[in-house]
């Protein structure tokens, strides 16, 4: 079931140059969503519209089972989405407290708060946390609490600003796998997007991808069908061979490099693998080494 | 405490939107604070020697530790909202949330009041009435004796005749008429003749009386007083006795009045007094209900344009009265202009609400009409039917203040009912940038 879906959305600021620009997408439940692109190319700009919380100037929105927000109240729609911006709000007194305050409101009361709070802290790795105050805990651990909170509220439609950005790599880790954990229980019905700078992290974990860059949407769909209609392969290495040894390896390939990292583009009819050897055989150490190919890394470069 | 820490659990349990507004901890620490200023004050006890207990000092030093107060428990209100939260409120809970922050204001307002309170109780409690009267007609009697506040003449049969003059200014008494000649001797007053022993029991009495109330007691005996007074040596020089004297005027008048109109606690016991606190304590009571419907960023500039009225409404005054010099029917043209804003603000309102964004002057301007609702019917009144030639306040009984008083709360009232869908929808609208 379609969650949500946009038409040619169209979104630009009075101040400043940038626009958001015909961004096309749907997302189902059931599935994570990844939104990806360089700082200040609309990733908040495109979730927030999602949210309900910035209005969009043109094309259409649907929520729900393609409900036009005409026929839906914003009042409706803001229940049913969960919208966990990049600077998460700080919460006072114990956080398991604030978590039986969250399920009251929602009509969760007396003992079945503490039941429902107590299972979700248990479902996340918190309980020992619990009684803690949000000073007390570090932000991996803020953000998982807060994503405990909006679980609360039972939502549709979950809508993370970059997540993950000031987490450890372990934290990513837990936080990402949680998320997938969330999306596959049978009875939740909800449909994650998030935006992220860490592109092997969420193209692990989503299952389509949205790229965006100055605005326009560069790529939308299924992480596997990333690259399918290529016409060259992309490597990331960092070797001890230098450029020019690169170079009359791979004749004809364009290789750029960035700090310490050479990007190559090779032929189709060369894999990971040929590549490889052939660096090996130069005697080259392989320090780093990544196949970009099939992944939206390769649009930065572009 | 551990009372206290199961009833905040349960609150948090069962009525979070209660549990959010922390009545439970600042209403007893409101009442308990108000309870032991008062109780203490009254501990520290008054005789009718020590001065007037002042009322105004401890109000004004009372102030920041109010203050204090009412901030710690404003920013609990800023911590927790249900509505922001994703949650709903009956509207039965928003009138009983917007009679709690009433109550903590209330109770803010006692912690103000405890001391001065207080101070006219352990007045009540150590004077008795009986007795004071009987002091007052001593001190009115031998006024004139003591003080030579008229002539004093002894006659060749051992006569002393005097106009007694009241030591004690019964205000209540004085039911003059508007041309009254003050040169005149006050109603009631006659020529005394009485015996020389009649005249030192005269003064005896009154040198008891006195010194009941008197820091500096006169330490003269009576016969040299009347001795004084013969000899037209007349002197002030009876202890410290003229420091004090005027003071012991002012708080046997204080009394005298007190007890006369029955009114130990002054202005506490002003119906007029009750309705304007009642009235403030309302009007801030709807501020922090304001304040948990909207967002912050709106809130505050509503709240500031809130504050700053009082200043435009004395520049619009300035300009209709100074500059366009009406000074025949100002009260008309104020009015009519203020009901001019009330439409220009409502037509900002529908705008706003009808908007599919959220338009931010609409959400303000919203917020600011709602503030000042309850005072739409004394402009109407004030426009379609005040009479400045007819009408006279009439104090605690004028149907007029109490009909348009009563109106506006039920206007205000009413108000959270009929704004709190407003909130609720510019709350949830998507902001344009």
């Amino acid at each position: 079931m379609n969650l949500f879906s946009c038409n040619n959305l169209t979104k630009q600021y009075r101040s400043g140059s940038f626009t958001l620009k015909d961004i096309s997408l749907e997302l189902r439940s059931g599935e994570i969503t990844g939104v990806v692109g360089e700082n200040g190319n609309g990733k908040t700009t495109l979730l927030r519209i999602i949210a309900g919380d910035l209005a969009h100037d043109a094309g259409k929105l649907n929520y729900f089972g393609n409900n036009e927000v005409d026929v839906l109240s914003w009042e409706h729609i803001h229940s049913r989405i969960a919208y966990i911006p990049q600077r998460i709000p700080q919460w006072y007194g114990v956080l398991k407290a604030n978590l039986i305050f969250q399920a009251a409101i929602r009509g969760v009361k007396g003992k079945e708060a503490d039941y429902l709070v107590d299972e979700l802290l248990d479902k996340l790795g918190l309980n020992e946390y619990a009684n803690l105050k949000w000073k007390e805990i570090s932000t991996g651990y803020r953000l998982r609490f807060q994503l405990a909170k909006m679980l609360l509220i039972n939502p549709d439609l979950l809508v993370l600003d970059e997540p993950i950005a000031n987490l450890d790599m372990n934290a990513q880790g837990k936080f990402l796998s949680d998320l997938r954990n969330l999306v596959t229980e049978k009875k939740r019905n909800v449909s994650v997007i998030l935006s992220s700078q860490q592109l092997h992290e969420i193209e692990n974990v989503a299952d389509s991808i949205v790229f965006l860059k100055k605005g326009e949407m560069i790529y939308s769909g299924a992480v596997s069908k990333i690259g399918e209609k290529r016409e060259d392969n992309e490597f990331e290495i960092h070797t001890t061979l230098s450029q020019a040894e690169l170079s009359a390896l791979f004749e004809d390939s364009p290789i750029t490099k960035i700090g310490k990292t050479f990007h190559i583009k090779v032929p189709l009819n060369v894999s990971s693998e040929d590549f490889l050897r052939e660096v090996m055989k130069k005697e080259g150490k392989i320090l780093y080494f990544r196949d970009i190919s099939s992944s939206t890394r390769r649009l930065f470069n572009d | 405490m551990k009372f206290l820490k199961k009833f905040d659990d349960y609150l948090l349990h069962h009525y979070p939107s209660i549990w959010i507004t922390r009545v439970h901890y600042f209403l007893p620490l409101g009442l308990g604070i108000a309870a032991f200023l008062f109780f203490a004050n009254l501990a520290i006890g008054w005789k009718p020697s020590d001065d007037l207990p002042d009322a105004t000092i401890p109000i004004v030093l009372m102030i920041i530790p109010v203050l204090i107060y009412l901030v710690y428990w404003f920013v609990f209100q800023s911590r927790y909202n249900v509505a922001k939260s994703g949650g709903k409120m009956t509207i039965g809970f928003e009138y009983l949330n917007y009679f709690l922050y009433l109550l903590v204001f209330f109770v803010a307002f006692l912690i103000i009041s405890a001391i001065p309170l207080s101070n006219y109780h352990k007045v009540k409690m150590n004077l008795d009435p009986v007795e004071l009267e009987k002091d007052i007609a001593n001190l009115n009697l031998g006024n004139t004796l003591v003080n030579g506040q008229s002539t004093v003449i002894f006659t060749d049969f051992g006569m002393v005749e005097f106009e007694p003059i009241n030591y004690v200014y019964n205000y209540y008494s004085y039911d003059y008429p508007m041309e009254y000649d003050y040169s005149m001797p006050y109603p009631g007053t006659t020529i005394k003749s009485v015996s020389r022993n009649e005249a030192l029991k005269i003064i005896k009495d009154y040198i008891t009386s006195y010194n009941k109330y008197a820091k500096y007691p006169i330490s003269q005996s009576a016969q040299e007083i009347l001795k004084d007074r013969e000899m037209n040596t007349y002197s002030y020089n009876y202890g410290n006795y003229d420091e004090g004297s005027w003071e012991i005027q002012y708080k046997l008048s204080e009394f005298d009045e007190r007890i006369h109109n029955d009114e130990w606690y002054e202005v506490y016991q002003d119906e007029i007094f009750w309705k304007m606190m009642l009235g403030l304590i309302a009007f801030l009571a709807m501020i922090v209900w304001l304040f948990k419907q909207m967002k912050l960023r709106h809130f505050v500039i509503g709240f500031i344009s809130i504050c700053l009225t009082p200043l435009l409404a004395a520049i619009v005054g300035v300009i209709i009265i100074e500059v366009l010099g009406i000074r025949h029917n100002e009260e008309e043209v104020i009015s009519f202009t203020c009901l001019l804003y009330y439409a220009i603000l409502t037509f900002f309102a529908i705008r706003g609400y009808l908007s599919n964004t959220l338009n931010n002057t609409g959400y303000v301007m919203t917020m600011y009409l709602q503030f000042f609702l309850p005072m739409l019917p004394m402009f109407l009144w004030l426009y379609f039917g005040y009479d400045r030639h007819h009408y006279y306040f009439d104090g605690p009984e004028d149907n007029i203040f109490n009909t348009i008083y009563w109106i506006g709360w039920i206007v205000g009232l009413v108000s959270i009912l009929a704004f709190k869908p407003v909130y609720t929808k510019f709350g949830s609208l998507p902001a344009k940038n």
